[in-house]
C-alpha cells in the first residue's frame, strides 16, 4: 500500500506540472517569441540582400553561425549521454533527469540545425547538400566533411527525437488518463494507444534499449564528425588529429553545464526538488571536473604538438592564438573551461545552487569562446598578405540571441506540456529499491 | 464564373499581351534593321585606336561585342606599347561608361538641346573682339593642333593663345635638352638594349613619360637569357617608387639631391676622360664636387665613384631624371657617355606641352580682362593649376567659358557653357606619340549617353570647335572643309602624314585605320653635349621638411580619379584604397609626433594646406613627406569627390617639391588596406636568389619531395604523383588535351597592377566601395601582394596572387556539392550555378584567392554595359575566383578547331597575361613540350611553387626574383 501511495505521489508531482499554465508563463513565452521573430526577420533580410550583413569576410569565411552551430550541437550531447549511455551502464541517478536532458538534446539539435541554413550563401538551394536520387544523377560530394556533417546531424536528430518520444509514451498515457478537455485529445493521440499491457511493456523495453544502443555511438560520432569539418581542412589550428575526442569532451562539458543551468530553475519552479535532488546536480558537477581536465589536457596537447612539430605555420599560429588579436578570447576560454570548473572539487561549491549556476554558465561562455577561437582561426593562415580579423555584426547578435530565445521557448513549452520527468522509470527505480530493501530486511 | 472556351482564350491572350508589353523594355541589342555585314552577334569586333588617358600615346585594341566596347587591350606591333596596356588604359572604358557623363549641353546651369547650346555659344563667340579668344587642351599632337591653330586664326588670335596644358608637363626635360644637348625636346628612350640604367627619381615603371613602353623595355632588360645577362637598374630619389622597388640598388635622398648626385657622377666621369665634352662638363659642374654632394646627400664619395665606374664601364648606359636638376644631370650624363639608348631622332610628344610660363601668361591675360572667351577641352586646370596662378579667379573674369568635358569636373563647374564632346573611344582623332609615330583614334562604339536628339553623331572636340566657328559666323568651310572633323582629319593625314593622293591615299588610310596608325621609321640619333654649358648652381638646401608631390601610377595627375576600378585598386606600394596618404619614414613621423599609419597630419606650404592620414614606411627619404597626385577632387562626380588630398593645392607652378611644415593634429583615421601583413614573416613566399647562385642553392627544410633538381616544385601533371611522390591519397587527375599553367617571373613583375584591372574588365569583377573593402569584402580575383623586407637588395617584393589552379586543390574535396571541380584541362573550375555558398573552399584555400559574393553587387547603369557577355555575372551567395579566363581559352580552341589545327603556344592569353607590360606572366599548355611554360617549368632553376610543401601542385609557377648585388 505504501508503494501505491508513493507512486500516486510521483504521478501527482510530475503530472501536476502539466496543469494549464498561468498568465506569467505565456507572458514569458510571448517575450521569447518576440526575440525569435526578430531572428527570423533578420535571417529573411539576410536572404534578401546577402550574407554581407554578417561580419564574415575574406579571409574569415565562417563566423558566428558556425560557432553557434557547433555550440548547440555540443549542448545536445550530454542529453544523450545521460539518457542513453548512463542507461546502458545502469546508472541509477540518471532517472530523475534523463527526460529533461533528452528534451534538451532534441531542442538543442533543432537550434543547431538552424545555423548551417543561416550560414549558406544560397539558402534556397540547401537541399543540394542532401543525398537524394535525382534525374541529373548528381550526388553530393561524399569527400566533403560538410556532407558527413549533414548526415551525422540529421541522423542524430532522428534518433534522439525518436528515443525521446519513445521513452515518453507510458508517461503520456498517464497524462492522458488525468487530463481533460482538448488536452485529453492531445495526449490520447500522442500516447499511441498505450494500455500498459504486458506485450506493450515488453516491446517498449526492448525498443528503448535498442535506441539507447543506437544513440550511444552517436554521442561519440556526431561531434567527431563536426570536429572533422575543421580537422579535415589544411589550416593551422584546424588540421589536427586530436579534434575528435577533444570536441566530444567539449560537447559533453558544455551539455552538462547546460543541464545544470536548466535544471536549477526548473526543479524550483515546477516543484520537483523531491525528485531532482542536489545529489543529481552534484554528480553532473563531478562529471564536469572530468571534462575540464580532459579539455585542459587537449589544449595543452595542441600547443605542445604545434611546438614539437617545428612547423613554422603551426607554431606562429598558436603564438598568435595565445597572444595575438584574440588573446582575450583564448584566455577566457582556458579560464572558463579548464580552471573554474575545478572549483567543483570543493563539495560546498558543487552543492550550492548559486555557485552551480554561476559556474555552469561560465562553462558555456568558455565553450562558446572555444568555438569562436577555433573558427576565427582562418584570420591568420599561410600567406601573411591575406590575414584579417572578424567580429560579430548587430545582425549576428540578433540571430544569436534569437537562437537562445528559441531554445528556451521550446524548453518551456516542453516543461509545461510534456511530462518532464520519466514517471515510469522513477517508479521502476522505487520498486527496485523497495525490492532491495525487502531482500535486505529478509 | 465558369471558364468557357472564349473566356479562356481572352484571359490567356490578355496575359500574353501584358507579358509582351513588359518585355518591350528590352528593345534591341543591335539597333539595326539590316545588320551591318561585319557584326555577327557573339563574335567580337576589334578596333585599333590610340589610348588617350595620358600623354604616352599607347596603341590600343578595343573589343566590341554587339555594339558595345567592352575591353581595351594593347595593340600588337605598336611602337610604344606593342600589345601591352597599363591600369589607366584598361580603365578607359570606365570613362566612356561613366554613370555621371553629361546628358546634354548645359548653358548657364541650364540643360538644353545641342543646336540651341551651340548657337548660344556661337553668338557669344561672334561678339568677341579679334584676338580675345583662347583655347586650353591637354597635350595634342596631330590634326587637333593644326585645327585649333586655324580655329584661333578665324577669331584673329595668335597661336600662343593655344595652351596645351599638362599639369605634369616635364618641361624641365625640354629645357635640359636644350641647354645641355642643344636638343629642346624629350627623346625616345630605349632601355631594352641597355645594360645599366640609372634613374634619378624618374619612376618610369610607374607613371613617368611612357610607363607601358618602359615596362616592356624593362622586361627585356631583365631577361636572364639576354646576351650579356640582365641589365642593372639603380634608383636615386626621395621616394622608393615602383622603379625604386625594382632597382638593384637604391638610395633615398632629399629632393634635388638625386640631380646633385648625377652631376657629381658626371663630374667624376668627365674628370677621367679627355675631350671637349669633359671640359664643358667640368666647367658646368664646378659646384658639384664629390665632397660637397656627399656632404649634402649623405652618399659616400666611394659610392659616387662606384656609380661613375658602373656608368663608364657600361656598354649601353642610360640615365633618366625627373625634376629640374635631375633632368640636367641625366642629359649631361647621356651626352657625355654618348648613349645609344636615347634616340634624339624622335621627340616625345610631351615635349610639345606648353611651358608653365605660357599658361601663366594666359592666366595673366585672363585676369587682366584681355580674354573674352576661352574653350577648354580634355583638361582640368581649376583643379590642377598651382594656387599661385589663381586660375579659377582668372577664369571667372572671362565672360564666355566653353568646356568640352564629358564628365563633371572643377573646371566644367566654373564654365558658362558645357558642350559635352564624345569620349575618345567614341570619336575620330589622332595622336602622334613621338615624332613620326602617328596614332589613329577611331570610334569603337556609338556614344554611350542618350544625348538630345539633335546632337550630331559622336561629336569629337574637333567637331564641336568647327560647329562653334560656324555658329559664330566664321567661314568654317574654307578653314575646315565641309565634312566636319572627320573630313579635316583625312585631309590632314593625306597632306601631313601619309603624303599620298587618290587611290594610294585611300589604301594607306585604310591600313592606318586598321593598324591603329602610321609609324615611320627613322635612323637613330645619339645625343652629344653642347660645346659650352652654363654652370649649374648648387641647389640651396631648403632645410626642414620637404613636401614631394608625385604623380600617381593609378590616377596620374587626377584625370583618372572618377574611375572606380582605379580607386579600388590598392596603391602598389602603400596598398591603400580610395584615399591618398602623406607618406613619410618612421624617423620623420616620430619627429612630427606621428606614431602610426592613419594618424592625421597637417601639411602647410606657402601655397596651401592639407590634412590627411599619414602612411609610415621606409621608402621615403628622411625629412620628406610625399603626397601622390590625383585625389582631393571637389566636383568630379560621386566617385572622386571628397576623396583624399589634392597635391596641387600645395605646389608652386612647375615644381614637384616645396618646403613644408608638417604637424600631427592628434586625430586618427583608419586607413583601408586590404592586405593583412606587410611582412612575409620569413615564410619564403616570395623567394629571391642571388644571380651567382641560380641553380646552385640549397633548399630550406620545405624543400621538395618529387621536385626536380632540388627545386620546390612538383609538376601539376600525373608524373607529380605516386610512385615518384609518396604523399598523395587520391590518384592523379589525367589531363585531356591540355594542362594549362602560368609562370610569373618575379624579377619582371613591377607591381603596376595592369593585370588586376585587366582581370576586372574581362571577368565582370565587381567594385564594392571603400566601406566594403574595409570589411574585407573586396572582390579582386588577382591581387598583387606587396611585402616589405628588412633587406638592402629587395626592400619591397611584389607577388601577383591569383588562383593557383592546383592539381590537388584543397578547395575541391571540401565542397559538398561539386561546385569546385577539376576540369579535364587542369583548371580548377567553379560552377557558379551549383554553388550553395558554404565558403569552405575559401577557408581551405591556402592562397586565399577565392572571393565570395557577400551582396548582390551593383554595376551602376551604364557601367553594366561594359560587362563581358562571355562571362556570367555572379549573384549574391556564390563563390567566384580566377578561371584562367576560360572563355578566352575556349574561344581559341573553337577557332583552332574550325581551322582544323592544334592550338598554338601563346595563342591563349588570359587577360592578365595579355596586358602585362613587362611580360612577367606567361601562359601555356604543359602538355605541349614546345610551349614556353613547359620549357621554363621543367628547366628554369628559379621555378618554385608557393607553399610547395602542401603538395597542392599548383599550376601557377613563380620564378624567383634575381638579386644582382
Amino acid at each position: 500500500m505504501a508503494e501505491a501511495t508513493s507512486f500516486a505521489k510521483i504521478n501527482d508531482t510530475v503530472l501536476s506540472t502539466l496543469d494549464p499554465p498561468g498568465k506569467k508563463y505565456w507572458l514569458v513565452i510571448g517575450l521569447l517569441l518576440c526575440f525569435v521573430a526578430a531572428m527570423f526577420l533578420t535571417v529573411g533580410y539576410q536572404v534578401l540582400v546577402g550574407i554581407g550583413i554578417a561580419g564574415m569576410n575574406h579571409p574569415v569565411g565562417w563566423g558566428s553561425y558556425i560557432v553557434n552551430f557547433v555550440f548547440w550541437v555540443g549542448i545536445a550531447h550530454s542529453g544523450t549521454l545521460i539518457s542513453a549511455v548512463l542507461y546502458l551502464f545502469k546508472v541509477r541517478w540518471r532517472t530523475a533527469i534523463c527526460r529533461s536532458s533528452e528534451a534538451m538534446t532534441v531542442i538543442a539539435v533543432m537550434t543547431a540545425g538552424l545555423f548551417p541554413l543561416f550560414h549558406l550563401g544560397r539558402i534556397w538551394v540547401f537541399w543540394w547538400l542532401m543525398p537524394y536520387p535525382n534525374a541529373a544523377d548528381l550526388w553530393p560530394n561524399f569527400k566533403s566533411p560538410l556532407v558527413w556533417d549533414v548526415i551525422a546531424v540529421t541522423t542524430y536528430f532522428t534518433v534522439s527525437a525518436m528515443f525521446f518520444y519513445l521513452g515518453m509514451i507510458p508517461d503520456l498515457a498517464a497524462a492522458r488518463d488525468r487530463a481533460t478537455g482538448w488536452r485529453k485529445k492531445f495526449y490520447t493521440i500522442i500516447s499511441l494507444g498505450w494500455q500498459q499491457r504486458y506485450e506493450q511493456w515488453r516491446h517498449y523495453a526492448r525498443a528503448y534499449a535498442c535506441f539507447a544502443c543506437l544513440a550511444t555511438p552517436l554521442v561519440v560520432s556526431v561531434h567527431s564528425v563536426v570536429s572533422w569539418d575543421f580537422a579535415m581542412s589544411i589550416l593551422p589550428g584546424w588540421h589536427t588529429t586530436i579534434f575528435a575526442p577533444y570536441f566530444v569532451a567539449g560537447a559533453i562539458h558544455s551539455g552538462l553545464a547546460m543541464v545544470i543551468t536548466l535544471l536549477l530553475p526548473m526543479r524550483k519552479l515546477l516543484k520537483l526538488e523531491s525528485i531532482i535532488t542536489m545529489t543529481h546536480l552534484e554528480r553532473m558537477a563531478q562529471l564536469n571536473i572530468l571534462m575540464a581536465l580532459i579539455i585542459g589536457y587537449a589544449y595543452g596537447t595542441e600547443v605542445f604538438i604545434a611546438a614539437y612539430s617545428i612547423n613554422q605555420f603551426e607554431w606562429e599560429f598558436f603564438l598568435w592564438r595565445m597572444f595575438g588579436d584574440y588573446a582575450v578570447h583564448y584566455w577566457i576560454m582556458v579560464a572558463c573551461n579548464c580552471v573554474i570548473p575545478l572549483l567543483f572539487f570543493f563539495k560546498k561549491i558543487r552543492t550550492n545552487w548559486v555557485s552551480l549556476l554561476v559556474i555552469s554558465l561560465l562553462i558555456n561562455v568558455g565553450m562558446w569562446m572555444e568555438r569562436f577561437v577555433i573558427i576565427a582561426s582562418t584570420a591568420h593562415d599561410f600567406l601573411p598578405s591575406s590575414w584579417g580579423l572578424y567580429a560579430l555584426t548587430p545582425a549576428e547578435w540578433i540571430i544569436m540571441v534569437g537562437a537562445f530565445a528559441w531554445f528556451f521557448m521550446l524548453f518551456l513549452l516542453f516543461a509545461k506540456h510534456l511530462p518532464s520527468v520519466a514517471i515510469s522509470e522513477i517508479k521502476e527505480l522505487k520498486l527496485h529499491e523497495a525490492h532491495l530493501d525487502r531482500e535486505h530486511a529478509g | 464564373m465558369s471558364m468557357t472556351r472564349r473566356s479562356w482564350i481572352a484571359t490567356v491572350t490578355g496575359g500574353a499581351i501584358g507579358l509582351g508589353a513588359a518585355y518591350s523594355a528590352f528593345d534591341k541589342l543591335i539597333p539595326a534593321v539590316i545588320t551591318p555585314e561585319h557584326i555577327v552577334p557573339g563574335i567580337a569586333t576589334w578596333y585599333a585606336t590610340t589610348c588617350r588617358q595620358c600623354p604616352a600615346g599607347c596603341g590600343m585594341l578595343v573589343r566590341n561585342r554587339e555594339g558595345r566596347a567592352l575591353k581595351c587591350e594593347g595593340l600588337p606591333g605598336h611602337p610604344v606599347s606593342d600589345g601591352k596596356l597599363c591600369v589607366r588604359g584598361q580603365a578607359s572604358v570606365q570613362g566612356a561608361y561613366h554613370p555621371e557623363r553629361l546628358k546634354s549641353p548645359v548653358v548657364h546651369s541650364q540643360s538644353m538641346g545641342w543646336a540651341t547650346a551651340i548657337q548660344t555659344a556661337g553668338d557669344a563667340l561672334s561678339k568677341v573682339k579679334r584676338g580675345r579668344v583662347a583655347v586650353i587642351t591637354d597635350v595634342q599632337a596631330g590634326s587637333m593642333v593644326s585645327l585649333i591653330t586655324s580655329w584661333l586664326d578665324l577669331f584673329g588670335a595668335d597661336v600662343d593663345r593655344y595652351v596645351r596644358y599638362e599639369p605634369v608637363s616635364l618641361h624641365e626635360q625640354v629645357e635640359a635638352g636644350a641647354g645641355i644637348l642643344d636638343r629642346p625636346y624629350i627623346p625616345h628612350y630605349d632601355m631594352g638594349s641597355s645594360d645599366f640604367v640609372l634613374s634619378l627619381d624618374a619612376d618610369f615603371l610607374g607613371w613617368w613619360l611612357s610607363p607601358v613602353g618602359f615596362g616592356r623595355q624593362f622586361g627585356q632588360m631583365r631577361d636572364l637569357d639576354r646576351k650579356g645577362g640582365p641589365a642593372r637598374l639603380e634608383f636615386i630619389g626621395p621616394r622608393m617608387s615602383n622603379t625604386g622597388a625594382m632597382a638593384d640598388r637604391r638610395h633615398l635622398v632629399a629632393p634635388d639631391m638625386a640631380g646633385a648626385i648625377g652631376l657629381a657622377v658626371a663630374r667624376i666621369i668627365a674628370g677621367r676622360r679627355k675631350g671637349a665634352g669633359s671640359d664643358a662638363v667640368l666647367a658646368a659642374t664646378k659646384a658639384f664636387t664629390a665632397d660637397a654632394v656627399s656632404a649634402a646627400s649623405g652618399l659616400t664619395p666611394s659610392e659616387l665613384e662606384r656609380l661613375a665606374d658602373s656608368l663608364a664601364k657600361a656598354k649601353a648606359p642610360l640615365v633618366l631624371g625627373h625634376g629640374d636638376l635631375e633632368a640636367k644631370a641625366a642629359a649631361m650624363l647621356n651626352g657625355l657617355l654618348g648613349t645609344r639608348c636615347a634616340d634624339y631622332s624622335r621627340a616625345h610628344t610631351l615635349s610639345r606641352a606648353s611651358t608653365p610660363d605660357e599658361l601663366a601668361e594666359l592666366v595673366d591675360d585672363m585676369d587682366g580682362g584681355k580674354i573674352d572667351a576661352v574653350v577648354i577641352a580634355g583638361t582640368n586646370p581649376v583643379y590642377s593649376a598651382s594656387p599661385e596662378l589663381r586660375f579659377g579667379q582668372a577664369l571667372s573674369r572671362v565672360s564666355t567659358v566653353i568646356n568640352l568635358a564629358n564628365l563633371p569636373d572643377e573646371t566644367a563647374a566654373a564654365s558658362t557653357i558645357q558642350l559635352p564632346a564624345a569620349h575618345p573611344l567614341e570619336c575620330w582623332g589622332d595622336y602622334e606619340a613621338a615624332s613620326g609615330w602617328h596614332g589613329m583614334v577611331q570610334p569603337t562604339m556609338m556614344p554611350v549617353p542618350d544625348w538630345p536628339s539633335d546632337t550630331p553623331e559622336a561629336p569629337s572636340p574637333g567637331d564641336v570647335l568647327i560647329a562653334l566657328a560656324e555658329a559664330a559666323g566664321k567661314d568654317a568651310q574654307r578653314a575646315f572643309g565641309t565634312e566636319g572633323y572627320y573630313g579635316y582629319l583625312r585631309t590632314y593625314w593625306q597632306e601631313e602624314v601619309l603624303e599620298l593622293s587618290g587611290q594610294e591615299f585611300e589604301e594607306a588610310w585604310r591600313v592606318s585605320v586598321q593598324k591603329g596608325g602610321h609609324f615611320k621609321g627613322r635612323s637613330a640619333r645619339v645625343p652629344s653635349l653642347r660645346g659650352d654649358l652654363d654652370p649649374i648652381p648648387f641647389p640651396e638646401g631648403a632645410g626642414g621638411t620637404a613636401l614631394v608631390a608625385s604623380p600617381s601610377l593609378l590616377l596620374y595627375d587626377g584625370r583618372e580619379a572618377a574611375k572606380p576600378w582605379l580607386q579600388e585598386l590598392p596603391d602598389p606600394l602603400t596598398r591603400t584604397v580610395w584615399t591618398s596618404t602623406l607618406e613619410m619614414n618612421a624617423a620623420t613621423a616620430s619627429s612630427k609626433g606621428i606614431a602610426r599609419n592613419g594618424d592625421v597630419a597637417r601639411v602647410t606650404t606657402q601655397y596651401g594646406q592639407v590634412e590627411g592620414p599619414a602612411y609610415v614606411w621606409e621608402g621615403i627619404a628622411d625629412g620628406v613627406v610625399v603626397l601622390q597626385m590625383g585625389q582631393g577632387h571637389r566636383a568630379h562626380g560621386d566617385v572622386a569627390s571628397g576623396v583624399g588630398m589634392n597635391a596641387f593645392s600645395l605646389l608652386p607652378p612647375a615644381a614637384y617639391a616645396v618646403a613644408a611644415t608638417v604637424e600631427a593634429t592628434g586625430e586618427h583615421t583608419e586607413l583601408v588596406i586590404p592586405q593583412g601583413s606587410d611582412s612575409q614573416h620569413d615564410r619564403g613566399i616570395v623567394k629571391t636568389v642571388a644571380r651567382s647562385k641560380i641553380g646552385h642553392e640549397e633548399e630550406g627544410h620545405h624543400g621538395g619531395h618529387g621536385g626536380h633538381g632540388g627545386r620546390s616544385l612538383t609538376m601539376p601533371l600525373p608524373e607529380g604523383y605516386w610512385p615518384e611522390n609518396k604523399h598523395d591519397m587520391y590518384p592523379p587527375v589525367e589531363p585531356v588535351g591540355h594542362r594549362w599553367a602560368m609562370t610569373i617571373d618575379l624579377s619582371k613583375c613591377t607591381g603596376c597592377g595592369a593585370c588586376a584591372v585587366a582581370c576586372q574588365a574581362e571577368n565582370n569583377v565587381a567594385n564594392v566601395g571603400i566601406d566594403e573593402v574595409e570589411r574585407g569584402h573586396e572582390m579582386h580575383w588577382l591581387r598583387i601582394d606587396r611585402y616589405f623586407e628588412p633587406s638592402e637588395d629587395t626592400p619591397v617584393l611584389f607577388q601577383p596572387m591569383l588562383c593557383q589552379h592546383c592539381d590537388q586543390a584543397p578547395c575541391e574535396p571540401v565542397c559538398p556539392v561539386f561546385a569546385a571541380v577539376h576540369n579535364e584541362e587542369g583548371l580548377n573550375a567553379q560552377v557558379y550555378n551549383r554553388c550553395v555558398g558554404t565558403r569552405y573552399c575559401a577557408n581551405n584555400c591556402p592562397y586565399k584567392v577565392r572571393r565570395f559574393n557577400w551582396f548582390e553587387w551593383e554595376f551602376k547603369e551604364p557601367l553594366n554595359r561594359q560587362l563581358n557577355p562571355d562571362v556570367t555575372v555572379r549573384c549574391r551567395g556564390v563563390m567566384e575566383k580566377c578561371t584562367f579566363c576560360i572563355q578566352r581559352i575556349r574561344e581559341v580552341q573553337y577557332r583552332a578547331r574550325a581551322e582544323d589545327r592544334p592550338v598554338r603556344d601563346g595563342e591563349v592569353q588570359p587577360a592578365c597575361v595579355q596586358t602585362c607590360p613587362t611580360g612577367a606572366l606567361v601562359f601555356g599548355d604543359l602538355l605541349n613540350p614546345e610551349a614556353r611554360v613547359t620549357e621554363v617549368i621543367r628547366h628554369d632553376p628559379r621555378a618554385y611553387q608557393v607553399l610547395h610543401h602542401f603538395n597542392t601542385k599548383p599550376g601557377v609557377i613563380y620564378l624567383k626574383r634575381v638579386i644582382q648585388a
